[in-house]
């Protein structure tokens, strides 16, 4: 989980251009700086990196940054 | 200037819980429309912006611009009539009506002074208020502007969203999934320059989150999108009337098809004190393509500092200080003299 949440971070920083302070585990999407455009790049790069398919709606409702990272790694899981 | 590149770091952002928040409700002429206003703990640095954007977004269309940009100036948001919560302006009313309903906004807030940043569809409206009241403009900025769009570009938008709003007229106004994949992706075409996309910053991203936003339109949105294209068909969306009265920056990206280079430096040329310069690697959308770049640049000018050297940049032009007296701008593209 705790790499998950790494490369989610990585992906969110280096490919969706946000700056890595306020991507905290209890930060909410919006207070983290995950708007549509981070969402999109994020939907890309999961499906190109992990083959993990997921729609920018599902990563969009995850309520924090842990929820988001935990639905990516559930997804990742049951892909293989 | 080769050898003299500025280095640059973009504008930091600022945290959630040192802005505020306020939404305003605003009317005129009977029209309720609303803005959003951003303050920060900080003392500002410059006047505050006040921003109108292009024809599909709202006033929480630039959430990056916003934390980049809110440290250091009071931000406005607008949703003017016939955008986003406002209601809608009736197609026979023009730019100088939006311009004025523009201003009414600084007034209410009272402001004296602000920076004005026209994009796009935004453009001709901040030009008109400028010209009609230079001394309430401290700065202008225009980003993708043009003083008449070309017509066919116009004519294959306002289509799109005319289609869109036929379609729904038989139905729920739900679309199938083809039938909404076919507008998205003609109207996404219609604003991103597909021949320049590997030269394009984040241009798949771009494109697949315009393609997403543009899917999920509604048959009402559709038609206020289509009413806004029939007003840039209009005889000068951005009129040739010279600005002698206020400083001004515009630019656009380089790649940029829907307001092209020169039509943007045509419209610097009427502005006697103009700065024109052109982003790299990026097109019409250069607030996606290259938001931190366009965050910096849009600071530097409003701060008054220089734009000599950046490295996501041409070199700045002044082309207004050329221009001989009686100068009309053609404002037609390329594509104008194929159409």
């Amino acid at each position: 989980m705790k790499h998950v949440l790494e490369e989610l971070k990585g992906i969110l920083t280096t490919q969706a251009g946000l700056p890595p302070a306020p991507i905290t585990a209890d930060a909410t999407l919006a207070d983290a700086g995950i708007d549509s455009m981070a969402v999109t790049v994020l939907s890309m790069q999961l499906e190109d990196r992990m083959g993990v398919f997921l729609t920018e709606d599902e990563l969009s409702r995850a309520p924090t940054v842990t929820a988001l990272a935990d639905l990516i790694a559930s997804r990742a899981a049951g892909s293989r | 200037m080769p050898g003299t590149r500025a280095a640059w770091e973009p504008p930091g952002w600022n945290a959630p819980e040192r802005t505020r928040e306020e939404l305003v409700p605003l009317r005129w002429r009977g029209l309720r429309y609303a803005c959003r206003v951003i303050t920060s703990d900080r003392p500002p640095v410059t006047e505050p912006l006040l921003l109108l954007g292009g024809a599909l977004q709202d006033m929480y269309a630039w959430p990056r611009l916003e934390r980049r940009l809110s440290d250091h100036m009071p931000l406005v948001f607008v949703d003017l009539p016939g955008v986003g919560t406002a209601d809608d302006l009736p197609a026979e009313q023009g730019f100088d009506a939006l311009a004025e309903a523009a201003l009414a906004v600084a007034d209410r807030l009272g402001f004296d002074r602000v920076n004005l940043l026209g994009a796009s569809y935004g453009a001709p409206i901040a030009y008109r208020a400028a010209l009609s009241r230079p001394a309430a403009v401290a700065r202008l900025v225009l980003a993708g502007a043009t003083h008449r769009m070309n017509p066919r570009l116009v004519s294959d938008c306002e289509q799109v969203w005319r289609a869109r709003a036929a379609l729904a007229d038989d139905t729920d106004g739900s679309l199938s999934a083809a039938g909404s994949d076919e507008i998205a992706a003609r109207a996404v075409a219609t604003l991103l320059n597909t021949g320049a996309r590997d030269r394009v910053a984040q241009a798949p991203t771009v494109a697949r989150m315009l393609h997403r936003q543009f899917a999920r339109i509604t048959p009402a949105e559709a038609r206020r999108h289509a009413v806004c294209h029939q007003r840039l068909r209009a005889a000068d969306p951005l009129p040739a009337t010279a600005l002698d009265a206020v400083r001004a920056l515009v630019f656009t990206g380089e790649h940029d098809d829907v307001s092209t280079p020169d039509e943007n430096r045509a419209v610097a040329a009427a502005i006697t004190d103009s700065t024109f310069l052109l982003v790299h690697g990026a097109d019409h959308m250069v607030h996606l393509e290259r938001e931190a770049e366009y965050a910096d640049l849009v600071l530097r000018f409003l701060t008054d500092l220089p734009l000599d050297g950046l490295p996501y940049a041409t070199a700045p032009e002044h082309p207004g200080r050329d221009t001989p007296a009686g100068f009309t701008p053609s404002g037609c593209s390329r594509r104008c003299e194929v159409g």
